[in-house]
């Protein structure tokens, strides 16, 4: 990338079962305010920001162009403001791409997410499918997950001890991170007794529906250096979508993901991604998808194995807790990225890694995994 | 002479005097001159040179006749476009003269964007108007500081002063070129003609780029008159202008006078300086004429030209005889000839062709020679009319051979017409004719062959889009199955058709409705509440074709209809044609009868009372009406056991209006019985007939129906929604095939109910006559029927028309209604006749195949939702819970102190939380106010609103600027409303913390 692009701050509401107390423009001026304290930034039309990237769904707003509700919280008052209707990271590749065209110099990115406003978020993810194809059969994205859970059980040998490992492990992490929601510590046992789902994915297999908003400041490489310290660049992305249609998918193959991540590591330069990161975010909205998206990143490419020799704790993956410990599914790879920045920052508190110096995450969307992007952070 | 030193001299003479009074702008000869002198300098600057062409495209106004003299001043030739036509035709005609330049006024500039890529001759643009664009030379500028030199015309008197484009009889339009001379010798026989005088002053409103508005202006110039310009003709205004500016005389065309002869308005003027007026362009009914010299005491002056002749070949003497109905004498200069189709002079009152001779014959068409030498014959243009002379040379007008329409002056070619709707896709052929109207003239009647399904509003869409507006048909018929008369080449006979008129033509394969039906059917159709309390006889006389005399006698509820008169106390005559129209209500009674179509005598309130005496007439062979009946009726038979699995439920059904009633849909383990009459319904579903029907066809969603109101719901709501899987779709009775006597005996024995002919034996014969008549016998014995053809040992003989059995057989005739009234004749045992009423089930007219349905076209309802709740945040919470309390809160920005109603979390401006509240109002100012009204219910959707709906900005107390509350006004208060008024909350007796707690604001006063 010719002209570098930095992530100057970095903001995160606590996510929570239900922000019963705040609507969705609240719960964005709490991402707005501290992302201007820490860069002391503003909007005036020479120096400041003059362009929001918003991540928003209609669906779970209940709103048409619900962006256009919330301009003022968002600062995008008389302002520019774009609208990222995908899964939030791609707004980070909507504010790189308009840094680069050398059309803004800082972008302000906010997501938010309010699962509890609507009474399903299964009814929600099943518009998501078509009216004559894939809805009459019921469909959802819980739905899509268990088809792919299965999939990839008969591929790839992933058991049921080994989906509760991963369980277990995240509230683990969870417990170190104080924005995400009261999880209690779980045994296996726990997990595999929860109530099944979509088999053979059980209740805690799933993430949980969470309200929170998230947020961070990109800039060009010259005004990074001026707004913060240490900048942490963008040195790769890469993302790529498959078929809508999942009857012509095969949704055990990781087909995206690895197309996507391809493209990331060769904008980064890097031939091997083994061992190349300190610290990797991949949104695992189910169990299942730690290991699955690990081998599609590469990273695991025995397969499930990788859980049982302790890959998790060696590549240092979902430190945060993941998705499993709650984030709503529209901010999952938004809030991975934040995630990723906070630790080269150094800012990762208990859950710091010490010296990381590059980061990956991961962001998912539509159905059994149809979209997935790479983003790659280094610090200098 | 030219045109150019013929105005110089005129300038020379009358300089002081008013040449043009436009609104408020008296333009002087002097001035006039000075300004064509200045434009006509400015055009040879610009490059323009002796006999370019440029055009002229700005409705009447002194840069209209400016840009006119500037252009033949210079040599060049004044090419008017005519205002009305659309982009195509401006650009046809731009491409067909190839001129250089273009005058412009700016109303027309969408003309120009459809068509500047298009006009590749076009160089150089002049544009009139206010704010000219960049890339055109400003008309303003060129004539505001120029050069006026006097700019002496070096024409010679055959060079072309004019091009003006008028269409052929073969439908494209041509240019027309008028010389210097042509227009100087027109001129000199009108103001001869005309006898005018010195200093008249005439009004002009003819649009300029005609002949006729643009010789009136020449004409003037002559004798030194004042021309009052105006825009276009305006019937409000005329009255008033003609005392203001005491106006002599004008030039119109007949539809003008038939306007003014309607307008009140000029009681209140002083027309006396009135003397006489002109009518061209159209023949005048004799009607008008002689209304219009009677009402305003002055003369029509009617005359005849062409553009081919310059303008005004033929003309009344203003003084001296004048013959109504004729067009004149010739003028002065000109000679008229009748000539027959071998060139040779007709004798008095023999008709033969109009041709024109004299100095005003045009110089020819432009670049079409073949059509030149075909209008102008030794010198003479021949005009196409027929006419003759009489005795004394006035000539009269018999017919066009042309088939030109000419509607209100501007004359409109068929064959133009005619081809833009032949290049439809659905549309076959089309034929255009004119059709004598009072206003107009004429008017445009198109005939239709369809290609395809298509409706009159397509083809007048179509029509609007393609052709000017004066072009556009009044009258379209689609026809259905009939071609067009036509001569034995095929060429359609335009003579005949207008014959046919402007009604809609029967159709050969439609319903043949005749009136002997509409009376036939009348006692089934009897309305119980129509008639009730009425006793009377109702004599109905229907005059020709199809017609005859018929009584309605209305006694005690009951309605018989006899054949014949009998004493009735209102008699209605009509034709047989209207009376068909009127049941068919394709027209009004009421019409029929203020225009004499329909007489009554006797006593009419009768008749007032008799139109709700049945229900509508159905044509025979139309599409049976869709019933609420037949949709319950349906409803078993089209189950979906899929949608009902696992239901049981009652489901009552009321509904209301005409044709409704109460059902219930009773629904257990897969079963479904439909029962008259409501049997413990879980859930109720009021709605009127017509709704349901709607429902039912989908034409109304029943969601919206319900949202609106129209669809109630009572008891458990859940059921209902399930109900909509219950039954496959509903199809409307397919239109019946012509039923026919030997198809309702043919299936008769199909048609047997066991229970009917149970223990009888015996041989029915059936004696039916008239057309698809015959006779047959129908012998049941032990149960079973034989239908035989002839009569065979018949024990009871039924004799009845054809028409009349197959009436009774579809329940339209009641057959005792027919023996009673002697249509229906029994010979034999009268009592076996009437057990053989129970013989049969009812008999199915034959469907006419219904169409294949579409079967890739699928639409899917669904309705999407999912619950939602929504949280306030702390701000709006505040806000909203203070109006609990009849508080009206607003939250202050800290950094520029901006007050936000209602209350939101940010100040967008400042970007920065507004945290500190304040308490305004609750009165206020109103300052600013927003109505809209709303079609409800709504066409679409069907949704009912009320409306109208005002929106307002209240400026509560203690709040400044725009700092306003933006809520509902009362709309009563609407109409008295205004910007400043105090006004204050109408709070909701039940406040819930909601914006609705304040119901509305409403004035103080």
């Amino acid at each position: 990338m010719s002209r570098r692009v930095g992530i100057c701050a970095v903001a995160q509401s606590t996510y929570e079962r239900e922000k019963w107390y705040e609507r969705f423009q609240g719960m964005c001026l709490e991402i707005l305010e501290p992302l201007l304290e820490q860069t002391g930034l503003d909007f005036a039309e020479d120096t400041g920001i003059n362009m929001t990237v918003s991540v928003s769904d209609d669906v779970f707003d209940a709103r048409t162009i619900s962006d256009n509700g919330m301009t003022d919280v968002l600062g995008g008052h008389l302002r520019c403001e774009e609208k990222i209707a995908q899964e939030g990271i791609q707004a980070v590749y909507y504010g790189l791409a308009a840094i680069l065209s050398g059309h803004q110099d800082v972008v302000l990115i906010i997501g938010h997410c309010k699962e509890s406003q609507g009474e399903s978020r299964n009814q929600a993810t099943h518009l998501a499918f078509d009216p004559f194809y894939t809805r009459p059969v019921g469909l959802d994205f819980l739905a899509a997950a268990g088809l792919q859970a299965r999939a990839y059980q008969k591929a790839k040998g992933l058991t049921d001890d080994q989906m509760a490992q991963v369980v277990v492990r995240c509230r683990e992490k969870a417990a170190k991170n104080p924005l995400t929601q009261d999880l209690a510590p779980i045994t296996a046992q726990d997990v595999k007794n929860s109530p099944l789902l979509a088999d053979p994915i059980r209740q805690l297999h799933t993430y949980p529906i969470s309200d929170g908003s998230v947020g961070m400041i990109l800039a060009s490489e010259e005004r990074a250096k001026k707004i913060c310290k240490n900048p942490i660049w963008i040195t790769g992305v890469g993302n790529c979508m498959d078929s809508f249609f999942m009857g012509d998918r095969d949704i055990a193959s990781n087909f995206a993901l690895k197309k996507a991540a391809q493209k990331a590591y060769k904008r980064a330069g890097i031939d091997n991604p083994n061992g190349a990161f300190d610290v990797i975010e991949v949104s695992d909205q189910y169990a299942y998808q730690q290991p699955m998206w690990m081998e599609g990143l590469g990273l695991a490419d025995s397969g499930p194995d990788w859980l049982d020799r302790g890959g998790p704790d060696k590549d240092r993956v979902n430190l945060s807790g993941g998705m499993l410990a709650g984030n709503p599914l529209l901010l999952g790879g938004l809030v991975r990225a934040a995630e990723a920045a906070t630790q080269l920052m150094g800012q990762a508190g208990e859950r710091q890694v010490d010296g990381a110096k590059r980061a990956l995450a991961h962001g998912v969307m539509g159905p059994a995994g149809q979209f997935h992007s790479v983003l790659i952070l280094e610090r200098d | 002479m030219n045109l150019g030193n013929y105005l110089d001299q005129a300038v020379k003479k009358y300089g002081d005097k008013y040449y043009l009074r436009y609104f408020d702008e008296d333009i002087t000869y002097n001035e006039f001159s000075n300004r064509v002198n200045i434009l006509a300098n400015a055009l040879l600057k610009m490059g323009f040179k002796k006999g370019d062409f440029i055009h002229v495209l700005v409705q009447n106004s002194p840069e209209t006749l400016v840009a006119y003299f500037a252009i033949i001043k210079i040599g060049a030739v004044a090419g008017p476009i005519n205002g009305w036509w659309q982009a195509a035709e401006v650009q046809y005609l731009l491409n067909d003269s190839q001129g250089r330049g273009l005058i412009i006024e700016d109303q027309y500039l969408g003309i120009l964007d459809k068509i500047k890529n298009n006009v590749p001759h076009l160089e150089k643009i002049i544009e009139v108007g206010q704010n000219p664009r960049a890339e055109h030379t400003s008309f303003a500028e060129l004539t505001a500081q120029g050069d006026n030199t006097p700019v002496v015309c070096e024409a010679d008197p055959d060079d072309t002063a004019y091009i003006f484009y008028t269409s052929g009889t073969t439908g494209n339009p041509k240019g027309v070129l008028l010389s210097h001379k042509n227009v100087l010798a027109d001129v000199d026989g009108v103001n001869r003609a005309l006898e005018t005088d010195e200093g008249m002053t005439i009004l002009i409103f003819l649009p300029l780029f005609h002949v006729n508005a643009m010789l009136s202006c020449t004409s003037s110039i002559q004798n030194g008159h004042t021309i009052v310009l105006r825009r276009a003709f305006s019937a409000s205004e005329f009255w008033e202008v003609v005392d203001r500016y005491k106006v002599n005389f004008w030039s119109a065309v007949p539809a003008v006078y038939q306007i003014l002869l309607k307008d009140p308005g000029r009681q209140q003027y002083d027309l006396s300086s009135l003397q006489f007026g002109v009518c061209g362009a159209a023949p005048l009914t004799r009607e008008t004429m002689e209304e219009f010299e009677k009402t305003f005491n002055i003369p029509i002056v009617e005359g005849y030209g062409l553009t081919e002749a310059t303008c005004v070949s033929t003309i009344n003497p203003r003084s001296g005889t004048r013959k109504v109905g004729s067009i004149g004498l010739a003028l002065p200069g000109q000679e008229v000839k009748i000539l027959d189709e071998q060139g040779n002079e007709c004798p008095p009152m023999i008709p033969g062709e109009i041709c024109i001779g004299g100095a005003v014959v045009m110089k020819g068409y432009f670049n079409r020679p073949e059509a030149t030498a075909e209008a102008i014959v030794d010198g003479f243009l021949h005009t196409g009319d027929v006419g003759y002379k009489d005795e004394d040379g006035y000539i009269f007008i018999v017919d066009r051979i042309k088939d030109m329409i000419i509607r209100g002056g501007e004359n409109i070619y068929p064959k133009e017409i005619d081809n833009v709707l032949a290049s439809h896709p659905k549309i076959a052929e089309a034929a255009t004719v004119g059709v004598p109207d009072k206003t107009m003239g004429e008017e445009v009647q198109v005939f239709v062959i369809p290609a395809d399904d298509i409706t009159e509003e397509e083809i007048l869409a179509y029509c609007k889009e393609k052709l000017a507006a004066f072009k556009v048909p009044k009258y379209i018929t689609i026809l259905e199955d009939e071609d067009f008369p036509r001569s034995p080449v095929g060429k359609v006979l335009k003579k005949d058709l207008r014959k046919w008129g402007t009604g809609p033509r029967a159709s050969k394969k439609g319903p043949q409705v005749s009136v002997e039906d509409i009376f036939g059917t009348m006692e089934s159709r009897v309305n119980p509440d129509g008639v009730a309390g009425i006793t009377a006889n109702y004599g109905y006389i229907i005059t020709g074709e199809g017609g005859g005399e018929w009584t309605v006698s209305v006694k005690d509820g009951k309605v018989k209809v006899l054949s014949g008169l009998h004493e009735p106390n209102v008699t209605t005559t009509v034709s047989a044609k209207d009376w068909i129209a009127i049941t068919l209500k394709k027209l009004d009674g009421m019409t029929a009868f203020t225009s004499g179509r329909l007489k009554v005598e006797g006593d009419m309130g009768l008749l007032t009372k008799a139109t709700v005496f049945f229900k509508p007439y159905q044509p025979p062979a139309a599409a049976p009406e869709v019933t609420v009946e037949d949709i319950f009726g349906t409803m078993e038979g089209r189950v979906n056991p899929d949608g009902v699995a696992g239901i049981t439920a009652n489901y009552g059904y009321i509904i209301t209006g005409t044709g409704g009633g109460e059902w219930t849909v009773s629904v257990k383990d897969g079963v479904v019985k439909v029962l008259s009459g409501l049997h413990e319904p879980n859930v109720t579903t009021t709605v009127s007939a017509k709704d349901w029907i709607a429902i039912t066809l989908k034409k109304l969603d029943g969601m919206t129906a319900f949202t609106s109101g129209r669809l109630k719901v009572e008891g458990d709501m859940g059921l209902l929604t399930k109900a909509t899987g219950f039954f496959k779709p509903y199809k409307p009775p397919a239109p019946v095939k012509e039923v026919t006597v030997d198809d309702i005996f043919g299936t008769m024995e199909s048609r047997v109910n066991p229970e009917g002919v149970k223990g009888i034996t015996a041989n029915y014969g059936y004696a039916i006559t008239g057309t698809g008549g015959g006779e047959w016998t129908v012998s049941v014995k032990d149960g079973v029927v034989k239908v035989l053809k002839g009569l065979h040992d018949p024990a009871v003989t039924t004799t009845v028309s054809a028409k009349d059995w197959i009436a009774i057989t579809l329940g339209k005739l009641d057959g005792m209604t027919a023996f009673t009234s002697g249509r229906l004749k029994v010979e034999g045992d009268m009592g076996l006749l009437t057990k053989a009423t129970k013989f049969f089930k009812k008999y199915q007219p034959p469907t006419a195949g219904q169409a294949e349905e579409q079967e890739e076209l699928l639409v899917k309802k669904q309705v999407l939702s999912i619950n939602q709740k929504f949280s306030s945040g702390p701000i709006m919470g505040k806000f909203l819970n203070a109006l609990k309390e009849k508080k009206i809160l607003a939250n202050k920005c800290p950094s520029c102190g901006r007050l936000q109603l209602p209350a939101r979390e940010v100040c967008a401006e400042c970007r920065v939380r507004a945290d500190q509240w304040v308490e305004v109002g609750p009165l206020g100012v109103l300052t600013i106010l927003d109505v809209a009204y709303y079609a409800s219910p709504d066409p679409l959707t069907g949704d009912v609103r009320e409306t109208p709906y005002c929106a307002c900005h209240v400026l509560l107390d203690g709040c400044k600027g725009h700092e306003t509350l933006w809520h509902e006004l009362n709309p009563d208060d609407i109409g008295r409303a205004k910007r400043g008024m105090r006004v204050k909350p109408v709070w909701n007796p039940k406040r819930i913390g909601a914006i609705t707690d304040i119901l509305y604001f409403e004035l103080t006063e």
